[in-house]
């Protein structure tokens, strides 16, 4: 799978500035710069993440599923209120 | 001569009917907090009847009271236009009314804390015409796409002063 795309990039920045209720000194570019960075990180890392996934899951689970797990973990590890 | 200022606040604006800037109201710790929320994202706008009594020339002055929602930094660019009509003399249909052009200001914001109140102006120049004791609508609107416009999240506008000469 590729990067995504300009516009689903920018709409991840409007859903977040959205969703943040926190005090954010970041400015719209360089939030911006941050959702490029991590797509392109997570694009050139997929295969590697997925390789660290065991079997049988690795097989079983879809794309989908995966990155469910993954997301959870990730707010699980450092979203507040968690 | 003297200034006249007319203050309007957030709650007797009009959201737009489509990306209009919405009405909120935080509980803050000790009284309430009524705004104008305008997105970070989506242009969105909102609409502010005055009318102009004792206008005697020159430009008309917006000022803008507004907080950040949640950013500690940044730039804000707004648009004010002014669409006017004179009671008995103008043959124009109120509901088809026309705005001049609008012109553009920017604010930034002062940092220390996130949620201060701010203040800024706009210079309306394109004046529509406007003679004392007029009909007008202030359009207000966040120009989002502008690339001056990089704070991050809500601009909460809380009220507009517009302000003009009497002479």
């Amino acid at each position: 799978m590729a990067v995504l795309t300009a516009e689903a990039r920018e709409e991840i920045l409007t859903e977040w500035m959205r969703f943040n209720q926190d005090t954010c000194a970041t400015i719209k570019p360089d939030l911006r710069a941050t959702i490029a960075a991590l797509d392109d990180w997570i694009n050139a890392n997929a295969a590697a993440v997925n390789a660290t996934i065991p079997q049988p899951a690795r097989a079983q689970l879809s794309q989908s599923q995966k990155s469910s797990i993954y997301t959870n973990i990730l707010a699980k590890r450092y979203q507040k209120g968690q | 001569m003297a200034t006249i200022r007319v203050p309007i606040f957030a709650r007797e604006a009009i959201p737009a009917a489509t990306n209009g800037a919405q009405h909120r109201m935080v509980e803050g710790t000790n009284y309430p907090v009524p705004s104008l929320e305008f997105d970070g994202s989506t242009s969105e706008t909102a609409y502010f009847p005055v009318l102009v009594l004792g206008y005697g020339s020159g430009n008309l002055t917006a000022t803008i009271g507004w907080y950040a929602d949640t950013a500690s930094t940044g730039n804000v660019v707004f648009g004010a236009s002014i669409a006017a009509i004179t009671p008995n003399t103008d043959t124009q249909d109120v509901e088809t009314k026309a705005f001049a052009t609008e012109v553009l200001g920017t604010d930034t914001h002062l940092g220390t804390t996130g949620q201060r109140l701010h203040e800024f102006d706009i210079t309306i120049n394109q004046l529509d015409s406007v003679a004392s004791g007029d009909a007008v609508m202030l359009r207000l609107a966040r120009k989002t796409a502008d690339a001056s416009d990089d704070m991050a999240g809500n601009a909460l506008v809380t009220y507009v002063i517009l302000a003009y000469s009497d002479t």
